[in-house]
């Protein structure tokens, strides 16, 4: 599954030969909910599947209540296929000084028993 | 003198002949023989049965039987010629009469038209294909203006419920007056929703000495969002209502329930993203004493030219994989004290020189700049920033910021 960048959507590169998944960008249209409902369906049907260490890179800056929302999800599959094993890396991208992204990299390891490393750019 | 007119007759780009009442030609002239494609001379003796078909003939007979009562004629025929090419003729024929006045046979002039009448067929067939296609087009156009008046009728339709749902989501809004008097403080709200309505709401009720206020930023926007708004008002105002004795976070803690068992009942819990985020506050009027809890949402207080934020809990009004319980903040206020209460709509939004968000530090950093004024000017003041900031782009989501100063 692959999407470009759009002025609220984020690009979208989801990739079962390269183990990869990476979300970047805006977050805020109006049908963000269906975009993450196919990313998170494609996330069940795909990393079981995986050969390869699963590579995760979130780069937000906008991110709308919904998108918020479905992260969270996002995230909870992540931990849950880890704790079964998987293995993965995480980075999460933040643009410098933007608090409410790196605030949100804290809540998000506060709630789910994961690895990640945040990276200011 | 005869021999001159002969050549002229001869050379003349007019057919001429003179047929016999056995029509036979008895007179042919060079052009004559070229439109029957005969070599020249070779008409005469040739019947002009030969060159046409049954339907033709009888339009010749029928001819020379007008000619044979001495009347003239001008008529189209169409012959085939020495060499099988169909022609069309237009020909003029006039009785010739002997010097007793009888008629002895016909003068004819003809033109060769076929090609006027392959260019008329083919301007005939070009009129009729453009008649068809402008009815075609007519009914098109009648078509598309009848979809165009439904498609008016059902915007005016949508526009009408949508303006309505703002005068009922407005309805649910304390004015500004009412703000004012229920505070007796100065106050500002500056609303400003993506859409007609929104998912954000405001929020204040007196209970004896108490007054509650909130700013709240339900999931989605426009009308899902105004729906979700809907719920946290009722549910805010039975909250209220139902409990005696209360603190913010109780309030909050409640509500919470609320929305989550009403979602709950049509769907799992992480399908379930409804709900909201909110910033909730209560003082009283007697100590001065206020009483914060926040759903994500911040309160940020100025005293002294310093911003203080009380964090809100991260949680959100709504199913959230980790559960906490709502903190609550206990604040004195003191006299000149500024506090406000927001949606992330102003923070988020994109706009400046790169289009970044304007972020929260911005954010504080103007409420610093401006806090001092009186509140209708810092409304104006950040309705502007808000404008300058956003620019051409699209207004990301919807914007409230309520300010209070405790005078």
């Amino acid at each position: 599954m692959k999407q470009n960048k759009t002025k609220n959507k984020p690009f979208i590169n989801l990739s079962l030969n390269l183990c990869k998944i990476e979300i970047k960008g805006p977050s805020y249209s109006e049908d963000i909910d269906d975009i993450y409902a196919e990313i998170i369906k494609w996330m069940q049907d795909n990393i079981p599947k995986m050969k390869c260490e699963l590579i995760c890179e979130f780069h937000f800056n906008i991110l709308n209540s919904i998108s918020h929302k479905n992260l969270l999800q996002i995230f909870s599959l992540l931990s849950e296929f880890s704790e079964k094993g998987k293995k993965m890396k995480i980075v999460w991208y933040a643009d410098k000084n933007d608090e409410d992204i790196l605030e949100l990299a804290d809540d998000i390891s506060e709630l789910f028993n994961l690895q990640f490393k945040v990276v200011e750019k | 003198m005869e021999d001159k007119f002969q050549k002229i007759v001869r050379d003349l780009g007019e057919g001429i002949v003179i047929v016999n009442f056995k029509e036979e030609f008895i007179f042919a002239n060079s052009s004559a023989c070229k439109i029957f494609d005969v070599p020249n001379g070779k008409l005469i003796n040739k019947t002009l049965k030969d060159f046409v078909d049954d339907e033709e003939w009888k339009k010749v007979l029928n001819q020379t039987s007008k000619r044979k009562i001495g009347e003239p004629g001008k008529y189209h025929l169409e012959i085939n010629t020495n060499n099988h090419n169909k022609k069309m003729l237009l020909v003029t024929a006039k009785p010739e009469y002997n010097e007793s006045g009888e008629v002895i046979d016909t003068v004819a002039v003809f033109f060769d038209i076929t090609e006027n009448i392959n260019e008329h067929k083919k301007l005939k067939e070009f009129n009729q294909q453009f008649e068809e296609l402008e009815g075609q087009l007519f009914e098109q156009a009648i078509e598309a203006d009848i979809r165009k008046k439904e498609a008016e009728k059902l915007l005016k339709h949508f526009n009408d419920s949508i303006n309505y749902a703002k005068t009922i989501q407005y309805s649910l809004l304390p004015s500004l007056s009412h703000l004012n008097k229920m505070l007796t403080k100065d106050v500002f709200v500056l609303y400003k929703p993506k859409h007609t309505i929104g998912g954000d709401f405001y929020y204040m009720k007196r209970r004896d000495d108490s007054i509650i206020f909130a700013v709240a930023d339900c999931t989605g926007h426009g009308v899902s969002g105004a729906l979700i708004s809907m719920l946290g008002i009722t549910f805010l105002n039975d909250i209220i209502d139902q409990n005696l004795l209360f603190n913010s976070s109780e309030i909050l803690s409640k509500l919470r329930k609320k929305i989550k068992h009403t979602f709950k009942e049509y769907g799992n819990d992480f399908q379930n993203k409804n709900g909201m985020d909110i910033a909730l506050c209560i003082i009283s009027l007697k100590t001065n004493m206020m009483q914060f809890s926040g759903a994500f949402n911040p309160l940020y207080i100025i005293r002294n030219n310093e911003l203080t934020e009380y964090k809100a809990t991260k949680n959100p009004i709504a199913y959230y994989p980790v559960e906490k319980e709502f903190e609550s903040h206990n604040i004195q206020l003191f006299k000149n004290d500024t506090f406000y209460l927001f949606s992330d709509g102003f923070q988020d939004q994109l706009g400046g020189e790169s289009e970044k968000k304007y972020s929260k530090k911005k954010f504080r950093e103007f409420l610093l700049k401006i806090h001092k004024e009186d509140m209708t000017e810092q409304k104006k003041l950040l309705e502007k920033e808000f404008v300058s900031w956003q620019s051409e782009n699209d207004q990301v989501d919807d914007m409230t910021v309520m300010g209070v100063k405790w005078d």
